[in-house]
């Protein structure tokens, strides 16, 4: 559930969605010994990625890679992110079209981000079966400055 | 008129085709991605076409592209036309997207006679948001029957 704790902080979504890090332990009453948290690396090697992808358009001229004002507004949800101390999806990839897709993936659903313009996106969620569970458009708070959903 | 020489094809344009159910099929990825583990799965957004944008930027208006195996071979496949640079590959069956609902397509192109196409998967349907929202799942559905191979070590 590590993809809807990262959306329910950031956007708004019913806080029954949240599940934070390592909390499976803690609902279970198991004791574990948490491991050390390796999110917030997870994210800045992500960040490098993307910021790699930025470099490479800008010299190959190449459609694919992301545009610009995607890739820094996927970068800026990345950072508050992170900062957030929320799990980092497990992939992120030029989607085609300028885009950059994240996605999350548990044994009860798949959650996708699609950055798709400058402060602009598309959340969207598939049950365990596959089929389309929830999906929205997430737009920049001009106050928060955060992605938040339209709902 | 259903061809009972495919396994699971459905009647209609699927058995026109001439691709078996059998015949492996590869989906050329786009290259860059970032992933959390080597284990994770292959993102559904690359079972998406490219979005039309503008007359100027159609997108993938005819489907997205896929390469026949009995035509091809992996490696081959893997070259990017335009640079020559290797990428991933995802590797499925053409049952595989019968049993989803969709079609495959012969669209052989003059320097690649294994091109192929899913056409339902296409950049014009995906203006519309009913369609989108089905091709979304169709499009996990194929991810979920798909295996990541990496030829030349991509």
């Amino acid at each position: 559930m590590k993809g809807s704790m990262m959306l329910t902080q950031a956007t708004g979504i019913a806080r029954d969605r949240i599940i934070p890090v390592g909390g499976t332990a803690c609902s279970t009453g198991i004791a574990l010994t948490q491991p050390p948290n390796r999110e917030p690396a997870l994210w800045k090697q992500a960040i490098d990625q993307m910021l790699e992808w930025k470099t490479k358009r800008s010299v190959d001229n190449c459609e694919d890679y992301p545009a610009p004002d995607v890739a820094d507004t996927a970068i800026d949800f990345a950072v508050d992110q992170s900062d957030t101390g929320t799990s980092a999806p497990d992939s992120i990839v030029p989607s085609g079209g300028g885009r950059i897709a994240m996605e999350w993936n548990t044994p009860f659903e798949t959650i996708i981000v699609e950055f798709i313009g400058l402060g602009a996106a598309t959340y969207i969620r598939f049950d365990s079966a596959g089929k389309v569970a929830a999906r929205d458009t997430l737009r920049r708070n001009p106050q928060s400055r955060r992605l938040q959903l339209q709902g | 008129m259903p061809d009972s020489n495919i396994p699971g094809a459905p009647p209609g344009p699927a058995s026109a085709t001439g691709v078996p159910g059998t015949e492996l099929l590869y989906r050329r990825l786009l290259p860059g991605a970032w992933y959390r583990a080597q284990s994770a799965l292959i993102p559904q957004k690359y079972f998406m076409p490219r979005p039309w944008q503008s007359d100027e930027r159609p997108g993938d208006t005819d489907g997205i592209s896929i390469n026949r195996a009995s035509l091809t071979d992996a490696v081959t496949t893997s070259r990017r036309p335009d640079n020559g640079e290797y990428v991933p590959l995802a590797e499925f069956t053409a049952s595989d997207v019968y049993r989803i609902g969709l079609h495959v397509r012969g669209a052989p192109l003059l320097l690649d006679p294994s091109h192929a196409l899913i056409p339902e998967l296409n950049s014009l349907d995906r203006r519309d948001t009913e369609k989108e929202r089905k091709m979304e799942e169709w499009a996990l559905a194929l991810r979920n029957c798909s295996q990541l191979i990496k030829p030349r070590g991509t």
